[in-house]
């Protein structure tokens, strides 16, 4: 899949949140399901350790419309997803929530994984 | 912390959890990309991750503010990443400790303006180089303050 350059600014405020817990032993499994939500989603994206030293893990998926961005910073389990749309060519809500949909009926595929919805 | 917590930011303006920044190197007002913030439950603990379109995407950066058993307080900033522009890893180890710094100066500053100076305490000189230790190739660098009675 070809890359693409990020669009120039994506918005402050994400216009969803999401919390994925994921158990540690499930953790592979689930970055391995959001590769493929991303090619499903049609994202470029960017899945990988963030530090040498800790099991932190950062999940980017970004095109021309909107960024979804996670990461386990805060705790080991925890994955925070932000949906932040390119200030330029900004999504409506209703696609943001079909997105929302999108990821969580994915991620809940991988056993014991469960996602709550910060905001909205 | 907050109000120092991104290269560039407009001290008042806090940064909050969850939320995108612009980037910008304080000394030349040059854009660099934006980063997600996230903030620990005690405040005292903030990572900016650089999101695609930042020069320095894929990057952390980690300042945490240090309670020393006398009373001192320190800030350690530490960065760590896979760069994915060429030659960026360099000039981010280069120049990314001076920004830092910058930055560490205006929130002494700021405590100091805003906190003030009890008499029986002498607080080291904030000049550039005074009371800092800085480790570039670590790209840490501890603020201290300490009372010399």
């Amino acid at each position: 899949m070809k890359i693409r350059s990020a669009p120039e600014r994506f918005g402050n405020v994400p216009l969803r949140s999401l919390t994925i817990v994921v158990p540690a032993g499930s953790r592979m499994a689930f970055l391995s399901l959001m590769d493929k939500f991303a090619d499903a989603q049609k994202f470029s994206k960017r899945i990988r350790s963030m530090d040498p030293e800790l099991p932190q893990f950062s999940v980017d998926l970004w095109r021309d419309d909107v960024g979804v961005f996670g990461a386990n910073i805060l705790t080991e389990q925890e994955f925070d997803f932000g949906i932040y749309v390119n200030t330029k060519k900004p999504i409506s809500n209703e696609a943001a929530d079909k997105l929302v949909e999108a990821l969580s009926a994915a991620a809940k595929n991988v056993p014991g994984v469960s996602v709550s919805l910060k905001q909205k | 912390m907050s109000r120092f917590a991104v290269p560039g930011q407009d001290p008042s303006k806090p940064v909050e959890h969850d939320q995108t920044y612009d980037v910008c190197d304080p000394r030349y007002d040059v854009y660099a990309g934006q980063v997600r913030t996230y903030i620990s439950s005690d405040g005292l603990t903030i990572t900016n991750y650089t999101i695609p379109g930042h020069v320095l995407h894929e990057g952390k950066i980690v300042r945490k503010a240090l309670r020393a058993f006398d009373g001192s307080w320190s800030i350690t900033t530490t960065g760590t990443g896979n760069n994915i522009y060429p030659g960026m890893n360099e000039i981010n180890e280069w120049q990314g400790p001076k920004i830092f710094d910058l930055m560490d100066q205006k929130l002494r500053h700021n405590i100091e303006r805003h906190h003030g100076v009890t008499k029986s305490a002498k607080v080291l000189e904030v000049e550039e180089g005074d009371g800092w230790h800085c480790h570039p190739a670590s790209v840490t660098c501890h603020l201290e303050c300490r009372d010399e009675n």
